[in-house]
């Protein structure tokens, strides 16, 4: 009889640890990680990488005769994360790409690792630190000239049906 | 052991039919159908009549304005944002994957000065339902398969139709 129960609690212990995911991969953010070289019009960038994730200008004057900004950066952010069987195996693992933009040209840019993480038997979000950091959806950081409410704290309560967590 | 098959087969059939319940197939593509880009020095007026409506624009600029005498200036530069995303489900969320692309048009004093269509990332779940959480007076059954390790909430897809193009935010109604 206690083998039984034994066997009992046991197989709802595996499927509990099992249960909260299965397998799941993404990899959100531009899928053209090549940069574009200083010197190249601003233009080259968004043939490059696409809508950007935040534009920050940069003490640019407000007077009539000016149109547009002379100075900002663009920032597209890449995040990917990985899932074995919910909480048995969970990575993660972000980069960004800069550019500094002025007077139309791309002054200089990169595109630079930003951290990971892992973790056995737990979830990520249970970790150390948070994971939820500026540009990802989570975090309140500067919201930059573009906006931003997606790529804030809003973000993580908002989550567009996908945050299904752990 | 006759008590562990039976329950084993109940959970086999509880994952069937919230499989089932969940969506069986599903294919969804939204967003301009049209992908071919337009070059360098074409009019922002071609952009509209080529891809429609723009799911964004970014104004690359602060417009002036005089509120002594109303005065107000113009930005003449400025980005036209096109998002497309897609996904398909089989047995609800048993095998589901998404995808993202865009286009962006760079305008500068209405000339196109750059733009293309890109790739913006993909996701793939196996086993993805989720069943709830049963709770039993032999402990406590966590049943919510599957899900991304990271929000998808970026800017441009779902909560976006505002000119800064960031998701709605949540007010925890």
């Amino acid at each position: 009889m206690i083998r039984k129960f034994c066997l009992l609690l046991g197989a709802l212990a595996l499927a509990s640890a099992t249960a909260a995911g299965c397998i799941s991969h993404h990899v959100y953010g531009t899928d053209g990680t090549t940069v574009v070289g200083p010197g190249q019009p601003e233009g080259a960038i968004y043939t490059m990488h696409g809508c950007p994730d935040q534009i920050i200008e940069l003490g640019n004057p407000n007077d009539p005769g000016t149109k547009h900004w002379n100075k900002y950066i663009v920032v597209y952010r890449i995040g990917e994360g990985h899932k074995i069987l919910g909480t048995i195996h969970q990575s993660d693992r972000f980069s960004n790409i800069a550019y500094l933009v002025e007077d139309g040209k791309v002054v200089n840019g990169n595109h630079i690792p930003e951290g990971s993480g892992s973790t056995i038997l737990m979830a990520l979000q249970d970790a150390m630190h948070g994971r939820v950091r500026a540009g990802y959806g989570g975090d309140a950081g500067y919201s930059g000239s573009y906006g931003q409410q997606g790529r804030r704290g809003s973000a993580i309560t908002n989550q567009n049906n996908r945050e299904m967590l752990r | 052991m006759k008590k562990i098959a039976l329950i084993s087969a109940f959970l086999a059939t509880l994952t069937a039919f919230s499989a089932l319940t969940s969506g069986c197939i599903s294919n969804t593509r939204y967003g301009t159908e049209i992908i071919e880009t337009l070059t360098e020095g074409s009019s922002e007026g071609e952009v509209i009549a080529k891809h429609g409506a723009p799911d964004n624009i970014v104004y690359l600029g602060t417009p002036y304005y005089n509120p002594s005498n109303g005065e107000r200036g113009e930005v003449d530069k400025y980005l036209f944002e096109y998002r497309i995303g897609g996904g398909s489900t089989l047995l609800g969320l048993f095998l589901a994957d998404d995808v993202f692309k865009n286009i962006c048009y760079l305008i500068d004093n209405g000339r196109v000065a750059g733009g293309g269509f890109v790739g913006e990332g993909h996701g793939e779940i196996l086993l993805g339902n989720d069943m709830g959480v049963i709770r039993t007076p032999l402990g406590t059954l966590d049943l919510r398969f599957g899900g991304f390790l990271h929000p998808k909430a970026r800017a441009g897809y779902g909560g976006d139709g505002n000119p800064n193009g960031g998701a709605q935010i949540y007010d925890g109604k």
